[in-house]
C-alpha cells in the first residue's frame, strides 16, 4: 500500500483518547474494481462510488509498505479482533492498514516522525498508550486459513480474469476427495462453492497441512448430510440434540462431528450427557475458523478451569 | 533516551512494569462502612470505591449526603485535565464498588501526583461525618521498548519522538532483543523500515520473544513477527 489510509474508524479510542485526531481528507478517490461489490469491517454496507483518504505518511514511501490482504473480512470471526483503517492499495476491500489483535497492534506505516503526517502522530502516541492496556490480552492461537481463501479465486477472476487459482491453486488446497466433481473454471468454482463451502474445514490433522499450501481443506461429509453448515450455532445445537437421541447412527454421527469441532479444552470426556455440557458452555462459545474450526471458549471471557 | 548498554539497571529500576500505578491511601481510618483503592496512569486517576451493604454515597447533591468530589491537589506534578467521571445511578446514588475516574496531564518534571477525596457515605438512618482521604504516589510515565534493525538516525529520531510524547525509552535490536526486557516494559514498538530495506532475516524476527506485553508491530517486520507468534491477522497475503 501507499502513504494513505480510508475507512478510518474515528470513534475508535486510537483516533480519541488522550489527542483527539481529525484526519483532514487528502484525496477522494472512486471506488475501484477491487472494491466494488465487497463489504469489510470498515464497510459493513459496501464501499460508496467515491471515498476520501487520508494521509499517515507526508508522501508516497521510498518502497512499499504492507498492508495484510484481508479479503473481505478474514478475521471477522476473531472475538475482539479490530479493523481499524484500511489501506490505500489495488487489494481488496477489507485489507488491513492498522488493526489489532489480541496484544499485538498492527502499524502499517512507518513510525519514522520524519514520515509521520500530524494526526498520525497523534494517532501513533494513543495507539502506544491504548495497547498498554492490553497487557494479557487473550486471542485465538492461528492454526489454519478461513474458508474464505478459496472463494477469493472466483473473486479475483471476477475483478480481473485471473485464473491460476481456479486451475491451480484451489486444487492444491483441497484433498482430492473432497473435490471429484471439481471442474476448474470459473463455472465450475462458483458451484463447487455453492455446494460446499459451508461445510469445509481444516486444521485438524496431517491431512490438513501441505507444504506449498500450508492450509488444506476438505468438505465434512457428516455435516452436508445433515444440512448443517458447521459455523453455525443452529447446527451445534442440533448435534447436541442427535447426541442425546434414540436413533445409534444419529448419535454416531453426531459424536463425530462435536469431537471435530468442539475444541478439546472444553469438551467433556463423553458425550452422553451433550445437553448438560451445552447449558454450562452455551453462553461462552464461539466458532474461530483460523484457529482451526472450533467451537470454543471466547477468549475474551475469563477463562473457567477444568 | 536510554541505550542498550543501561537496559539491565533500568530493568531493575522498572521492576514488571505496569501501566496502572497503586497509590497509597490515607485518612479513612478503620471500621468505616468503605474502602478505597487508587491508581493511576500519567493519563489517568481511578479510584474504587467499595461500599459496605446498605450503605451509600451520592454522586452529586440531590439533598441527601454531601456529594463525592475528586481534586488533584496543587503544587504536585499533575494536574485533572477534565471532570470527574462517575456512573449514572437513580438518585444519584453510589452503591457496592464504584469507579471514580478523573483525566490527568502532566505537568511537572517529576512524578508525584497528589490528590484529595471528599466523601460522606449513609445509610437508611444517617450520614457519618464527611471525612477527606489523601491519595498519593508516583506515577511514572509508561515505559516503550524501542526495537530496531540497528542503532542509528532513524532510531534516534522515533526515540526522541516518543520521549518527546512522555514515554520512557530503552532500545534494544532485533538481534539482541530479550524476554525479560520486553516483558519489562509497557508496550514494546517494533519498528520496521520499508520492503527489502528493513535489514532483518526473517529468522531472526522469528525469535522475538514471545512476551506478555503488548507489541505494535510495524510494517514487514511487523507482519513477520505476528505471524510467528501465531497470530491471525497475518494469515491474509502481505
Amino acid at each position: 500500500m501507499n502513504h494513505q489510509g480510508h475507512g478510518v474508524a474515528l470513534d475508535h479510542a486510537i483516533f480519541n483518547t488522550p489527542n483527539a485526531v481529525s484526519f483532514p481528507v487528502s484525496e477522494t478517490k472512486e471506488r475501484g474494481p477491487s472494491q466494488e461489490g465487497h463489504t469489510s469491517p470498515l464497510y459493513p454496507d459496501g464501499m460508496p462510488a467515491t471515498y476520501g483518504v487520508v494521509d499517515f505518511e507526508v508522501d508516497q514511501p521510498d518502497g512499499w509498505n504492507p498492508t495484510l490482504v484481508s479479503h473481505e473480512g478474514f478475521f471477522t470471526d476473531v472475538p475482539g479482533f479490530e479493523s481499524l483503517v484500511e489501506g490505500q492499495s489495488s487489494k481488496m476491500l477489507g485489507s488491513l492498514a492498522l488493526a489489532r489483535q489480541g496484544s499485538y497492534f498492527y502499524w502499517g506505516y512507518s513510525i519514522d516522525p520524519q514520515r509521520l503526517t500530524d494526526p498520525a502522530e497523534d494517532t501513533l502516541e494513543n495507539v502506544v498508550r491504548y495497547m498498554a492496556t492490553k497487557r494479557g490480552e487473550r486471542t485465538t492461537p492461528y492454526v489454519c486459513k478461513t474458508r474464505r481463501s478459496l472463494w477469493v479465486y472466483l473473486a479475483l477472476n471476477r475483478e480481473s480474469g485471473y485464473l491460476r487459482g481456479i486451475e491451480e491453486h484451489f486444487p492444491g488446497s483441497v484433498l482430492e476427495a473432497s473435490r471429484e466433481d471439481y471442474e476448474p473454471t470459473p463455472a465450475g468454482l462458483e458451484a463447487w462453492l455453492a455446494e460446499n463451502l459451508p461445510y469445509v474445514f481444516s486444521g485438524k490433522d496431517a491431512a490438513h497441512r501441505g507444504e506449498r499450501y500450508k492450509t488444506i481443506y476438505e468438505v465434512d461429509l457428516d455435516a452436508r448430510t445433515l444440512g448443517t453448515p458447521n459455523a453455525e450455532r443452529a447446527s451445534l445445537e442440533r448435534w447436541i440434540e442427535l447426541a442425546a437421541s434414540d436413533d445409534p447412527s444419529s448419535v454416531e454421527r453426531a459424536v463425530t462431528l462435536l469431537r471435530r469441532y468442539v475444541h478439546p479444552d472444553i469438551a467433556p470426556e463423553t458425550w452422553g450427557e451433550a445437553p448438560r455440557w451445552y447449558a454450562t458452555w452455551r453462553d461462552r462459545l464461539v466458532f474461530v475458523e483460523s484457529a482451526g474450526f472450533w467451537w470454543m471458549e471466547d477468549p475474551r471471557l475469563a477463562a473457567v478451569p477444568r | 533516551m536510554r541505550s542498550i548498554f543501561t537496559l539491565a539497571a533500568v530493568l531493575l529500576a522498572h521492576g514488571l512494569a505496569l501501566a496502572q500505578c497503586p497509590l497509597e491511601v490515607k485518612g479513612s481510618g478503620e471500621d468505616q462502612p468503605f474502602r478505597v483503592t487508587a491508581s493511576a496512569t500519567d493519563q489517568v486517576l481511578l479510584v474504587d470505591l467499595i461500599l459496605d451493604d446498605e450503605w451509600h454515597a451520592y454522586a452529586r447533591d440531590v439533598g441527601g449526603g454531601r456529594p463525592v468530589e475528586l481534586s488533584v491537589d496543587a503544587g504536585c506534578d499533575f494536574a485533572a485535565a477534565g471532570r470527574v467521571g462517575l456512573p449514572e445511578t437513580e438518585g444519584a446514588r453510589l452503591e457496592g464498588t464504584v469507579r471514580l475516574r478523573l483525566p490527568l496531564e502532566r505537568t511537572g518534571e517529576g512524578d508525584e501526583l497528589r490528590a484529595t477525596l471528599s466523601i460522606q457515605v449513609c445509610d437508611a438512618l444517617e450520614c457519618l461525618v464527611p471525612m477527606t482521604l489523601t491519595l498519593s504516589g508516583e506515577v511514572k510515565p509508561l515505559g516503550v521498548l524501542l526495537v530496531v534493525a540497528e542503532p542509528g538516525a532513524r532510531t534516534e529520531r522515533i526515540a526522541g519522538w516518543l520521549d518527546g510524547r512522555g514515554f520512557a525509552v530503552d532500545v534494544a535490536t532485533y538481534a539482541d532483543v530479550t524476554l525479560a526486557a520486553c516483558d519489562a516494559h509497557d508496550v514494546v514498538l517494533a519498528d520496521s523500515n520499508v520492503f527489502q530495506a528493513h535489514g532483518v532475516d526473517r529468522k531472526t524476527i522469528q525469535r522475538f520473544p514471545r512476551t506478555a506485553t503488548p507489541v505494535v508491530a510495524v510494517g514487514f517486520i511487523g507482519t513477520e513477527l505476528v505471524e510467528a507468534h501465531g497470530v491471525a491477522m497475518t494469515s491474509g497475503y502481505i
